[in-house]
């Protein structure tokens, strides 16, 4: 309507002279002012024209009035009797509507006159002219009077339009009243032939008010026709049609969207800016039993806690502030608990680019994140299980480039898993250069493959390494896990239990011939004995024998003595004595230590120890002990101590030998020396034994570690490293003792071993 | 010498009897000598004996019941233990009557004096 042009508008514009009426009263009315509008005009020409008739016809009617005077009247002129004139002319008198008349002769004088009022008569100037005029709402005839041919004089007659004006009124009466009848009659026909036009538009009206009233966009316009409301109706169908199909499109695609909507795993909704709900899905009705279509029977408060309301509220200002999408953690306590939502917030625009709601879609992710919870739960059990593992664990991809990398291989490699992912494993660990290939094959192939004890030398220390190999086949995952092992201390245990295994089967013989051998040794050392003794000159009973046998023991035991036969008595017995020795020592050292600790005597103990050395054969062969002087300091009266006296005296022979050892190590000029110290230290109750050499000493790294096991400064195959590790072992833990070592490189060592009293000892000996 | 000590010599082997018998008759003792555990139990009973050294290993009842039955009769000898038993552990009991460790003498004793010692050591508690 709005593109209209002006004139129309005047008519149909919402504010212009017609708008207030409907479209019938709009055609009633313009049919009415048309049809009066021309029959005021028709009416109007009427009334002119009966008007112009009637004054042409009085003014004939004067004329034929004036030519009646002017014939009665010529003889009078003729005669020159104004009398007569004068007469003819009151005649006049019987016509109202005549006010005058003059009768001029030829010469212009006038001649006669009447009027009806004298006191107004005045006769117009004199004309020769014929003819009549309207003047001053008078009519003013002029006629020539005149006889034969000869014009003798002139009439002029005056009349007032009285006559004229009760018809026009009537004319106009009349006109009035063709004019209300034919209104009326215009309006009743009008009336009726509007609705032809009216009707089909209204019925359009209607149709399209109850299409969008009703939103049934399947209704159509029943009209046929070639006119204008034919095509207006075949425009409307086609409008509706299309609306109609595009409204089922619409509620296709909404429908399709509302199913989206509702059957989504999440809850949707919309909020309008003040937090009011527009829209939920029904998920969100569910799950918080709500009304899907019925959004104002609930509220907000229905469903929420403040203070979850509150951080909704945070989080959805923040999104209108921005107006961009966010993304926001959502807790909400439901049924079954607090649950952790991950909520999509974004602004909705109007036609104006305004946000004017916002949508939100929160997904349950409580599930999400206890499973991931677990994972990494898991993941931290896996983890710390590889990192708590005394095993290096190193997974490589079949590049040889590190991928894991554990604790224990940090710990090992003093180099970190986040420095050492990603490179080259023989780079970071290159004493496995030799393995790659075994790497290589075990994952060609397949299979596991172990390489046992491969010996490697740390700081002057052989250890030694297991190691796995297991390739990674599941999952695609290609590459190796890497299993080292340093099972140096189980190759020394083992190692050790082999040796004792042998000085077991030793010791084990030893003891079973021990009982045998010691027997007939004893017979024959205390026969020597008594053989030596009976044949002495200071015992009584042997001077009175050998009287009884008629000569003298002197006699005896100088002949004996001659003869060395004493001399061999000695060799039978210091050879007995020595195979006796030999086989206690065997039997020493088999012995264990499940015996009760006996009191013994330290210094005792020392000098039995000496003597055992100077018979051991490596001490005897290699170190030359015989040439090392040895000063004993033993303070004297010192109390027994209590020990296993066989394993004491394995510590002291240890010692004994690493300090010949030493010694024979050292190539300095100083007489080779051994010094034994013994004494009480009263305070700490206790016996302080020290074995001292000036042999070749050691270094502060080698001293610091000389009792852990299994360390020797010695070649491979030379030393089992146990020697002063069980030494320490005994002292310390047997014993409840203490052992440590001072040394001075190139000048010697000290060994110190403390040795508590016994308290019922101590007491004893007080 | 007066009154001398009289100590029995317990042992299956002759020559070791023997042996010790002529080294403390020399050193004054008076001797018994038996073969066995219940030879020494009878020569106990019918004589006064001192102190006795005792071989473990004996025909018949060994040395450790010819201690004990010899305590259990009220006899008051001392003993001495002299054995070849390597891995012989004295019953504790026996410190009852002061047989210590210390009066154990594993065979072979080099020299007899230290029995002679011990004897009379033992005596004179």
């Amino acid at each position: 309507m709005s593109k209209l042009n002006s004139d129309r508008d005047f008519f149909f514009s919402q504010t212009g002279f017609l708008s207030g009426l409907a479209l019938r009263g709009k055609l009633l009315s313009v049919i009415m002012i048309v049809s009066s509008c021309s029959m005021l005009l028709a009416s109007s020409v009427f009334i002119f024209y009966q008007w112009y008739a009637f004054r042409q016809f009085l003014a004939e009617e004067l004329i034929s009035q004036a030519e009646i005077i002017a014939d009665n009247t010529e003889v009078s002129l003729a005669f020159n009797d104004p009398k007569d004139a004068q007469d003819v002319m009151e005649s006049l008198g019987t016509r109202d509507s005549i006010m005058l008349a003059c009768l001029y002769s030829s010469n212009g004088n006038q001649f006669a006159a009447w009027s009806r009022d004298t006191a107004m008569a005045m006769c117009p100037a004199y004309s020769s002219e014929s003819g009549y005029s309207f003047e001053n709402k008078t009519l003013l005839v002029r006629r020539k009077v005149t006889m034969g041919d000869q014009i003798i004089g002139t009439i002029v007659i005056q009349s007032d339009l009285r006559e004229l004006n009760p018809f026009v009124n009537n004319s106009i009466v009349v006109s009035i009243l063709m004019l209300l009848i034919a209104g009326a009659i215009a309006f009743v026909l009008s009336a009726r032939l509007q609705a032809l036009i009216s009707g089909p538009i209204l019925y359009l009206a209607g149709l399209a008010e109850d299409v969008s009233r009703e939103r049934d966009y399947s209704k159509r316009a029943a009209i046929q026709g070639n006119d204008e409301i034919g095509q207006l109706a075949d425009g409307l169908n086609n409008m509706l049609a299309r609306i109609e199909k595009r409204e089922l499109q619409l509620r296709k695609s909404e429908k399709q969207l509302r199913a989206i909507i509702d059957n989504t795993s999440s809850l949707v909704y919309l909020k309008d800016l003040q937090g009011n709900y527009l829209m939920v899905n029904q998920r969100f009705a569910d799950l918080f039993n709500v009304d899907v279509n019925d959004i104002q029977t609930w509220k907000e408060q229905d469903i929420f806690s403040a203070e979850e309301i509150k951080i909704f509220k945070e989080n959805d200002l923040a999104v209108i502030r921005h107006e961009k999408l966010m993304e926001f953690e959502e807790q909400v306590s439901q049924a079954g608990g607090v649950h952790t939502y991950i909520s999509v917030k974004f602004p909705l625009y109007d036609e104006n680019a305004q946000p004017y709601a916002l949508c939100g879609i929160s997904t349950d992710i409580t599930d999400r994140i206890e499973a991931a919870g677990e994972m990494r739960q898991l993941r931290n059990y896996l983890s710390n299980i590889i990192d708590s593992m005394p095993s290096v664990l190193v997974g490589i991809d079949p590049g040889g480039q590190i991928t894991q990398w554990n604790k224990q291989a940090e710990k090992i490699s003093g180099i970190s898993f986040y420095e050492a992912r990603g490179r080259m494993l023989t780079d970071i660990m290159p004493g496995l250069v030799n393995e790659m290939d075994k790497i290589k094959q075990a994952v060609r192939e397949r299979r596991v493959i172990t390489d046992n004890r491969m010996t490697n030398k740390k700081e002057e220390e052989i250890r030694y390494t297991d190691m796995t190999i297991y390739p990674l086949i599941a999952n695609g995952v290609e590459g190796a896990v890497i299993l080292l092992d340093d099972v140096t201390e189980r190759v020394r245990i083992e190692e050790m239990m082999v040796q004792t295994e042998k000085m077991m089967s030793v010791g084990g013989l030893a003891a079973g011939m021990a009982h045998e051998i010691n027997n007939p040794l004893g017979i024959m050392m205390q026969s020597a004995q008594n053989i030596s003794r009976r044949v002495s000159p200071d015992i009584a009973a042997n001077v009175k024998a050998a009287e009884d046998c008629g000569t003298s023991v002197d006699t005896i035991h100088a002949y004996l003595k001659k003869r060395m036969i004493l001399d061999f008595i000695e060799d039978i017995r210091k050879a007995g004595a020595r195979a006796a020795a030999i086989v206690a020592n065997m039997l020493q050292f088999s012995r264990r230590s499940d015996s009760m600790k006996q009191n013994a005597d330290i210094t005792e103990l020392l000098d039995k120890t000496l003597e055992l050395a100077a018979s051991d054969y490596d001490l005897k062969k290699k170190y030359d002990f015989r040439h090392i002087k040895i000063i004993r300091e033993y303070e004297p009266d010192l109390p027994k101590i209590p020990m296993f006296v066989t394993e004491i005296e394995q510590v002291i022979l240890n010692l004994l030998k690493n300090a010949a050892q030493a010694i024979a190590e050292s190539e300095g000029n100083e007489e080779p020396l051994i010094v034994l110290r013994v004494r009480r230290e009263r305070k700490e109750q206790l016996i302080r034994v020290e074995i001292e050499d000036n042999g070749i000493g050691m270094v502060e790294n080698i001293r610091k570690r000389i009792f852990e096991p299994f360390f020797t400064t010695k070649p491979v195959g030379t030393g089992t490293g146990l020697g002063l590790s069980v030494s320490f072992m005994i002292i310390t833990n047997n014993h409840q003792g203490k052992i440590n070592v001072e040394s001075t490189p190139g000048r010697g060592s000290r060994f110190i071993i403390n040795l508590p009293l016994a308290a019922d000892m101590e007491e004893k000996n007080e | 010498m007066n009154d001398k000590i009289a100590l029995l010599i317990v042992d299956d082997e002759e020559c070791l009897v023997r042996n010790l018998a002529a080294y403390f008759e020399d050193e004054g003792f008076k001797i018994f000598t038996a073969h066995s555990g219940e030879e020494a139990l009878a020569v106990m009973a019918e004589n006064k004996i001192d102190a006795a050294i005792v071989d473990l290993r004996l025909p018949g009842i060994n040395g450790n019941e010819v201690i004990e039955q010899s305590h259990a009769r009220g006899n008051k000898v001392k003993f001495l233990i002299h054995t070849g038993s390597t891995d012989y552990k004295l019953p504790e009991s026996f410190s009852a009557f002061g047989l210590t460790g210390n009066y154990v003498f594993l065979k072979p004793v080099v020299d007899m004096a230290r029995l002679k010692s011990a004897v009379l050591q033992l005596l004179a508690e």
